[in-house]
């Protein structure tokens, strides 16, 4: 029979029997949905990840030297053009530059009093801060020009200081070796990037420049070439500054390895995706058994017809490829409305996700091939058996 | 010769019982012959047919079709030959009953490798031939018995076989019925077609130009007339 025909009569033959023909396809389009649902949101989740790690998605492997000043008020830079060029001297590194935090976060160690620890906190210079104050009040522009040393803090940061002071407005927090006063609590966005912390601190940017103008620079950012081992380069950079580094008899060096934290949070993705992949991959192998059973259920009521069919010509490959190609229409098509589904619920699911779910092409035609070949793969038993009878018994 | 029985020996095993169903019959068939084959239940006249049809190659002998030896035929080759040479009559009509009647006489077309396109003409003409034009969007259950067989006779001829075996076409049917269907085999002889025709009834085996009367697995008399 022409392959066209063979189609043809597959597919009027799953219509002729439309119910049964659904129920079996359920199995399929709930675990391809579900398949096609963890692949877009963890495609998301990685893409994100990338873009902040990574700093615009670039996929380049980077890492950051930091510097530790033992005498937190002292004015002298940390990094100077001399360390660039020992920096890139380097074998493995691209680029490197000098990070200025002009206008940009940057950690700070706070004495939350009592005989805590110094916790660290984000803190950002800004012209002006007047965002969901709940307390007290924002930084104005005049703040700024003033030069006033204000600051605005986050209500995170408000009730671990409130443990060890009687009040937050109004008392005063040392910053880099400056007295701030507390001015105002806002209360944090919530996380819209996950990696991205949003500041707990907020300071009018010309008072933070006066006094730690001289510190800024304290970190080294560096582009490694693709080839390079990130953690080894790193530390060869981290050992010729502590070495020759303009800086080394002031405070100590210390690494970061964005691929290190990059690879550690894929991993964690990796875990789940895989653990949610195993749970898909039982209910598409539980669908697949019951294409299997359906087909062998229909194998076995069409006996009789199977016997016609073989009197009038149908050579045993013809039957086989009739059922075969039932059980495959029925998957491959139940992938499809799966994919469907499960892009939607990724839709869905994703208005409630810090992160924009991504859909990649490679997840339409991974469902579209897995479905089939479950169909195919389930149905190529009974469609075996359906010619394995003795002509003379069937048409009897 | 197109059909040459040589030695026909068909035994039929059940447990450590034998059954000797055909007893060394031969029996020579020529192109455009009209034969009926009569005898009593239960004489092996349908496993006979069976093996001339290429439905059983499970036989002892030599069975040649057009000086081909059937027996040693593959699956495949035995499947092209009943789609292109013999046309097939059951005892029980044998229609599939979830396709339509058009459906069902356009599967040995189908098979034998036509776009559906090209097969409508041609079952409109074997339904028309059957005196049951434009029922092609009917379905079995909603004939009688006569239409059912007429239908099964449509198929048979659709594919325009060398020639068509029927077994007891005529057996449900009432004697206005049966006249009509032997009238269409009449045609069909006389269109130079090979016909072998399996009845009880001495009228219907009268009609053919030759009888062959099979006993208990025996050719026992190869009656020819004139
Ligand atoms: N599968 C089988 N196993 C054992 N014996 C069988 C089998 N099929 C048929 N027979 C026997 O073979 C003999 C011939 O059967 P066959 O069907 O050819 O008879 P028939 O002449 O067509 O009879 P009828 O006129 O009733 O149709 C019978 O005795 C039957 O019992
Ligand atoms: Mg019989």
């Amino acid at each position: 029979m022409r392959t066209s025909e063979l189609f043809r009569s597959a597919f009027e033959s799953l219509m002729r029997n439309r119910r049964r023909s659904l129920l079996s396809m359920l199995g399929i389009v709930i675990g391809i949905a579900a398949v096609v649902m963890i692949l877009s949101i963890s495609a998301g989740f990685q893409q994100n990840l990338n873009q902040t790690l990574t700093r615009g998605g670039s996929g380049k492997q980077t890492g950051t030297i930091y510097f530790n000043a033992k005498d937190t008020s002292s004015k002298l830079p940390s990094f100077t053009e001399a360390d660039v060029s020992l920096a890139k001297a380097v074998p493995g590194v691209a680029k490197a530059k000098i990070q200025s935090w002009a206008g940009n976060q940057q950690d700070v160690k706070v004495a939350m009093g009592g005989t805590s620890k110094r916790q660290s906190w984000v803190l950002e210079t800004v012209t002006h801060y007047n965002k969901r104050i709940t307390r007290g009040r924002g930084l104005t522009a005049a703040d700024n020009d003033l030069r006033h040393r204000y600051a605005v803090v986050s209500t995170g940061f408000a009730t671990r200081w409130a443990k060890h002071h009687n009040q937050v407005v109004g008392s005063t927090v040392n910053l880099a070796g400056f007295n701030y006063q507390i001015v105002g609590v806002f209360r944090p966005a919530g996380g819209v990037n996950l990696f991205t912390n949003e500041a707990a601190i907020y300071v009018p940017k010309n008072a933070y420049a006066i006094g730690t103008a001289a510190t800024s620079g304290n970190a080294l950012n560096l582009t490694l070439t693709s080839s390079a081992n990130s953690k080894r380069v790193l530390n060869q950079v981290a050992k010729a500054l502590r070495k020759q580094g303009s800086a080394k008899n002031r405070g100590s060096y210390e690494v970061q390895d964005n691929a290190k934290a990059l690879a550690a949070v894929g991993k964690i993705l990796k875990g789940i995706t895989t653990f949610i992949g195993a749970i898909a991959g039982i209910s598409l192998f539980i669908a697949g058994i019951g294409v299997m059973n359906m087909t062998y259920i229909s194998v076995a009521e069409r006996m009789p017809e199977i016997g016609i069919r073989r009197a009038l010509g149908a050579k045993p490959r013809d039957i086989t490829n009739q059922f075969l190609l039932e059980g495959t229409m029925l998957t491959a098509f139940g992938g499809l409305i799966g994919y469907l589904v499960g892009s939607l619920l990724a839709v869905v699911v994703g208005h409630f996700l810090p992160f924009p779910v991504h859909f990649e092409g490679s997840a339409f035609w991974l469902a579209f091939l897995v479905s089939t070949a479950i169909g195919l793969l389930f149905s190529v038993g009974p469609a075996r058996s359906a010619t394995k009878k003795n002509l003379l018994e069937l048409l009897r | 010769m197109l059909i040459n029985l040589q030695h026909i020996n068909k035994v039929y095993q059940q447990g450590d019982r034998q059954f000797h169903v055909l007893k060394d019959i031969n029996l020579q068939i020529a192109q455009g012959e009209y034969v009926s084959i009569m005898g009593s239940s239960g004489a092996g006249k349908t496993t006979l047919i069976d093996v001339i049809g290429f439905l059983d190659r499970d036989f002892a002998g030599s069975y040649e079709f057009n000086g081909q030896p059937v027996r040693q035929m593959g699956e495949n080759q035995a499947a092209a030959l009943r789609n292109r040479h013999v046309g097939f009559v059951f005892q029980n009509f044998k229609l599939i009953p979830t396709l339509s009647i058009g459906e069902n006489i356009e599967l040995p077309l189908l098979y034998a490798g036509k776009r559906r396109k090209a097969c409508r003409p041609l079952v409109e003409e074997a339904l028309a031939a059957v005196g049951l034009a434009g029922s092609f969007r009917k379905f079995p259950n909603q004939l009688s018995g006569g239409q059912q067989q007429r239908v099964a006779i449509a198929r048979a001829i659709v594919n325009q076989p060398d020639f068509i075996i029927a077994d007891e076409p005529t057996g449900a049917l009432d004697s206005a019925t049966t006249k009509e269907i032997m009238a269409i085999f009449t045609r069909l002889h006389q269109q130079g077609k090979t016909l072998l025709i399996v009845t009880h009834d001495p009228k219907v085996g009268a009609q053919a130009e030759r009888m062959v009367r099979v006993a208990d697995g025996r050719v026992v008399d190869e009656g020819r007339e004139g």
